[in-house]
């Protein structure tokens, strides 16, 4: 009944500096003018235009059934086991919009190459916080109907195929906020993201386990430290 | 008493299989004897306070059912229902949840739709004869503040304020329980309180945080606990005993009326009833003095009992032309910028001024207001003399705001107290009257006091009012700094309000204006100015603030002070200077550093001492350049200083080129640089691009999303010694293979570099690329490695 203004524009009142940097690849302890991150999350706080959409669907996790008015079978184990226990599931995507972007060429083409490394990762960041936000909307809205919700999964984590991002980003309707996909499949604006997350009941602990130790590949610069 | 509400109505209904017909509240038409049996149950187990059955009565909610016509019909039917089991003593609550939909700019719905839809359904809720407007189960704090609007326009009935909040204390869009208090109890509800989403044990410490921002009655309804979902249904886990045994508690925290929300029953009820039996209602402590401003997510306080509150003066276009200009072509960079640099310089509380000629300011303030309280937390103050762009800012304004100013004037002071009252606002008290400028003290004194009183006849208090003790030029009259000195000091002893001012006015015409103000800036301190509105963003201001603050107190025993110093020195102590005299020596490491400036000064340094072009780049920039790479591969080091380094080179070759003609510059080779057809990322190419344009190449970049004919084209044209192709995605790794077949049937001699994140060597071998480069730092290496066989060929 609710499926018809799922828009939320969350207020993002700055940009998360240390997941920026760890985006960026500089690492703890590393020497670097702080003042040129400060920078660059300055920009993106000016340039950001952060949107939500999102879309509930029951789901048959017996079949792995998406019960979508055109049905999707979710393909692929990773997400299979990690919808294991959920009975319905939320697609949504996350945008921060087309200037950030600009921005970031902007600086490339004055020469300000650290700032614009700087301004994209801090666009990246900005597309994160963008989708917690709307997490901690989702989380009040099913928290007290009894649901756990599980992280977020996008396309390309594990074995679930990137080409599949078609199908998310219709089934999130991701082009309510202006989310559009090229012909090899990618997003546009560049800094959004698609995503589902599983509404779980009969969980008492959430099992599906998030964060980069539970991750095989230790050498990603994007590790977390700790 | 303690006052007891009614439990959960809807999952009574869902039992009773006419919850869904077609939803919760068209029951009460339906079966009207069902819900008033439920409310006498209810009313049995000891509750005083009836909800009805309206929640989602609300004409936008009602729109999904199609039922938005019989808003009223359904309304009615809910009330009578109540009423029904209503026994003597016994009262109602018009019960409104949220509207479902968040209000622009977070959703779609308008401000002033959402406040009809409301008004539609309290309207309704009056007419049947409710005793209380119960918002509960609210969001976000904006759409409380239309509901509130919209109850007090249409009646005069007691509002009731209960939003709810997460485990970690605030609502979904970011308010806390004391900042609820600040902009809600100003409104003139009658109740302020939460239910839903926790249980007891969790909303206590909210209840105490709230307890200690109001003088306001407390209403809580908890969740029976947290829920769990077991065979397909909702589980609240507290039994009534559970819940009943946290009452005591929550009473002692300040709650005055408890109920239950989800998963409560009568039994719950009862048992609340049975343990709030013989409690009395906690003494709270008083409020503290002074007055305090609210955003969305933040309560600010200004006053004597308080630390120094910066009011950031610059957006404001009046003498600022390039913003008056953006302004009037609806370009508000400008004004988000200052916003944002004038609260990380330290400012709390951001006055707003959107005087510019020959635009409406009224829809202008309100697009400003919107936007920057999507941008930062700081509270707004609301600077125009016109209550009609005073209102536009403050009706759209999620918190509370200081309206800058009231002085005064017949005819429009009414007007503007009017507002402050309407939206609890407080307001800026400017001694000033149609007759003249007063000189002395006692002249603003008496004209301020009379200004307050008119104010509290208007249905202001205390805590409402800030005073000016208005500034004038020094230059023009010699005694008038001393006399707003002078006025702060009456003002201190006869009334006690929290004051601010302007105060760089007083500097007008005379040199050395900053020092002016500076000094005049601690006098005024310590004659008893609480919140300057001043420009934040000027070192003097800031350093003296804070050493102020020390001075005062309020910074006990200079510990944030300590801090500014500590984080100032690591700064310009961690970019050790080589000073060895040899400037190449010198350059090298500016390079590495990336010290940019300093590269560019030492490179012409080292062209004026004789050493030629060529000796620089190699003995010099590319050394440098070379070490960076080096730590870089070996993870000593990372891509953004390697960055930094390359943008120090680049503005060494600039300031060469400023010497020496273009040609003479060492050359690498040439590349020709792009992101195959299909795919959109940039970064990576542009990170190539830079580095390898600092190594002496020169680089052709043709952009991202690249079809295979304008490469080719290029490489035909170009006649360059590589091309770079970039692919981010596995999607557009096909478009890649195709460009190198292209490029290879048309027997194009340039050796084909790939890289980004996807590819790996053996893939590029896979496709016949020559080589594979895992990072920028990498392609450079190749590249020319790539020129040197070619030249010993």
């Amino acid at each position: 009944m609710e499926q018809q203004n799922n828009i939320y524009r969350p207020i993002l009142n700055c940009i998360d500096r240390e997941e920026t940097k760890r985006y960026a690849g500089l690492r703890k302890g590393q020497d670097f003018p702080e003042k040129l991150v400060d920078e660059a999350c300055n920009i993106v706080m000016m340039s950001k235009e952060p949107q939500t959409v999102w879309t509930v669907y029951p789901y048959d996790c017996c079949h792995a059934c998406v019960q979508a008015p055109d049905e999707y079978f979710i393909p692929g184990n990773s997400l299979r086991k990690h919808l294991a226990s959920a009975t319905q599931v939320i697609f949504l995507s996350a945008t921060v919009g087309e200037m950030v972007e600009e921005a970031s060429s902007d600086a490339f083409a004055k020469g300000e190459y650290a700032l614009g490394m700087l301004i994209d990762a801090a666009a990246t960041a900005a597309v994160e916080q963008t989708a917690d936000e709307l997490e901690k909307l989702l989380t009040n809205k099913f928290a007290k109907l009894g649901f756990k919700m599980t992280f977020r999964f996008s396309p390309g984590y594990g074995d679930w195929d990137l080409r599949e991002q078609d199908k998310v980003a219709k089934l999130a309707n991701a082009e309510a906020i202006g989310v559009t996909l090229t012909d090899s499949l990618m997003l546009m604006p560049r800094k959004s993201i698609t995503a589902v997350i599983g509404l779980c009941p009969d969980i008492e602990e959430e099992t599906p386990s998030k964060g980069c130790n539970k991750c095989t590949k230790l050498d990603c610069s994007m590790r977390r430290d700790g | 008493m303690i006052k007891i509400f009614e439990g959960a109505m809807g999952t009574r209904l869902q039992a009773l299989g006419i919850a869904d017909k077609p939803c919760p509240e068209y029951a009460s038409v339906t079966h009207p004897e069902a819900v008033t049996e439920i409310h006498r149950q209810y009313a049995e187990a000891g509750a005083d306070i009836l909800e009805c059955n309206t929640f989602g009565a609300n004409p936008l909610k009602l729109s999904y059912f199609g039922l938005a016509d019989e808003t009223e019909k359904i309304i009615t039917a809910g009330v009578n229902a109540s009423r029904a089991a209503l026994k003597p003593g016994m009262q109602i609550a018009g019960n409104i949840g949220p509207s479902g939909r968040l209000i622009a700019p977070l959703g779609d719905l308008g401000f002033e739709e959402a406040c009809e839809a409301y008004a539609r359904q309290i309207k309704a809720l009056a007419a049947a004869g409710v005793d209380y407007i119960l918002f509960e189960t609210i969001i976000d704090i904006q759409e409380m503040r239309a509901g509130v609007l919209a109850a007090k326009a249409v009646s005069n009935l007691p509002i009731i304020c209960q939003l709810t909040y997460d485990a970690q204390g605030r609502t979904v869009t970011g308010t806390d329980p004391r900042t609820a208090a600040a902009i809600l109890e100003p409104m003139g509800i009658s109740v302020i309180g939460m239910n839903c989403s926790l249980g007891p044990e969790q909303l206590l410490p909210l209840v105490k945080e709230l307890g200690e921002a109001t003088s306001l009655p407390i209403s809580v309804q908890p969740n029976a606990g947290i829920p769990v979902l077991r065979d397909g249904k909702t589980i609240f886990p507290l039994s009534p005993a559970e819940m009943a045994a946290w009452v005591p508690k929550l009473v002692e925290a300040g709650a005055t009326i408890i109920g239950g929300c989800c998963g409560t029953t009568t039994e719950h009820i009862s048992a609340i009833k049975e343990a709030a039996q013989g409690l009395t209602f906690a003494k709270r402590k008083a409020l503290p003095q002074g007055v305090r401003l609210a955003s969305r997510t933040k309560t600010v306080w200004l006053g004597e009992d308080h630390s120094t509150v910066l009011i950031g003066e610059r957006i404001n276009p009046s003498g600022r032309k390039a913003m008056a200009a953006d302004i009037k072509n609806g370009d508000l960079t400008a004004v988000k910028r200052e916003a944002l640099n004038q609260v990380q310089a330290g400012a709390e509380v951001l006055d707003i001024n959107m005087g510019v000629p020959g635009v409406d300011q009224k829809p202008l303030m309100k697009d400003v207001v919107e936007t920057l309280s999507m941008l930062v937390a700081a509270p707004f103050s609301i600077d125009s003399t016109d209550p009609a762009v005073v209102e536009a800012g403050l009706r759209n304004f999620p918190g509370r705001a200081l309206i800058n100013s009231v002085s005064d004037k017949p005819g429009v002071k009414e007007q503007i107290f009017a507002l402050a009252k309407k939206y609890g606002a407080a307001v800026l008290v400017l001694p000033l009257e149609e007759k003249g400028l007063p000189k002395t003290a006692e002249e603003r004194l008496t004209i301020v006091k009379r200004l307050v009183a008119e104010g509290k006849a208007a249905g202001l208090s205390d805590g409402d009012f800030m005073l000016d003790p208005l500034v004038l030029t020094a230059a023009s009259d010699g005694q008038a700094p001393r006399e707003t000195l002078r006025t702060l000091q009456q003002y201190r002893k006869e009334l006690g309000y929290p004051t601010t001012m302007g105060l760089s006015n007083v500097s007008f015409g005379l040199p050395g204006r900053e020092d002016i103000n500076t000094a005049f800036y601690l006098m005024a301190l310590a004659s008893g100015l609480d919140a300057p509105i001043i420009n934040p963003c000027s070192e003097k201001i800031k350093t003296m603030t804070a050493a102020s603050k020390v001075i005062r107190g309020t910074d006990s025993q200079g510990i944030e002070y300590s801090k500014n110093y500590v984080e100032k020195n690591i700064e310009t102590s961690s970019t050790p200077t080589l000073t060895s005299g040899d400037v190449l020596a010198e350059l090298c490491q500016a390079v590495m550093t990336g010290e940019k400036e300093r590269a560019a000064t030492l490179a012409l340094a080292a062209f004026e001492q004789g050493h030629t072009a060529s000796e620089i780049t190699a003995n010099a920039l590319v050394k440098g350049m070379h070490i960076v790479g080096e730590d870089f591969g070996a993870a000593r080091t990372f891509l953004p200083q390697v960055m930094l380094a390359a943008e120090a080179m680049k503005t060494s070759f600039d300031a060469l080129r400023t010497k020496i003609k273009a040609e003479d510059l060492p050359y690498a080779g040439k590349v020709v640089l792009a992101t195959v057809k299909g795919d959109i990322h940039d970064l990576g190419k542009n990170i190539v691009s830079a580095l390898l344009s600092n190594s002496g190449f020169a680089v052709v970049d043709l952009g991202k999303d690249v079809d295979p004919e304008t490469i080719l084209e290029a490489v035909k044209n170009e006649r360059p010694d590589i091309v770079g192709l970039c692919a981010l995605m596995t999607t557009t790794l096909g478009s890649m293979e195709e460009t190198i077949k292209l490029l290879h049937t048309e027997g194009a001699a340039a050796k084909i570099i790939v890289g980004g994140a996807v590819l790996t060597a053996e893939y590029a071998k896979e496709i016949n690329a020559d080589m594979y480069a895992s990072d920028g730092v990498q392609a450079v290496r190749l590249s020319e490695q790539i020129v040197k066989e070619n030249k010993e060929k």
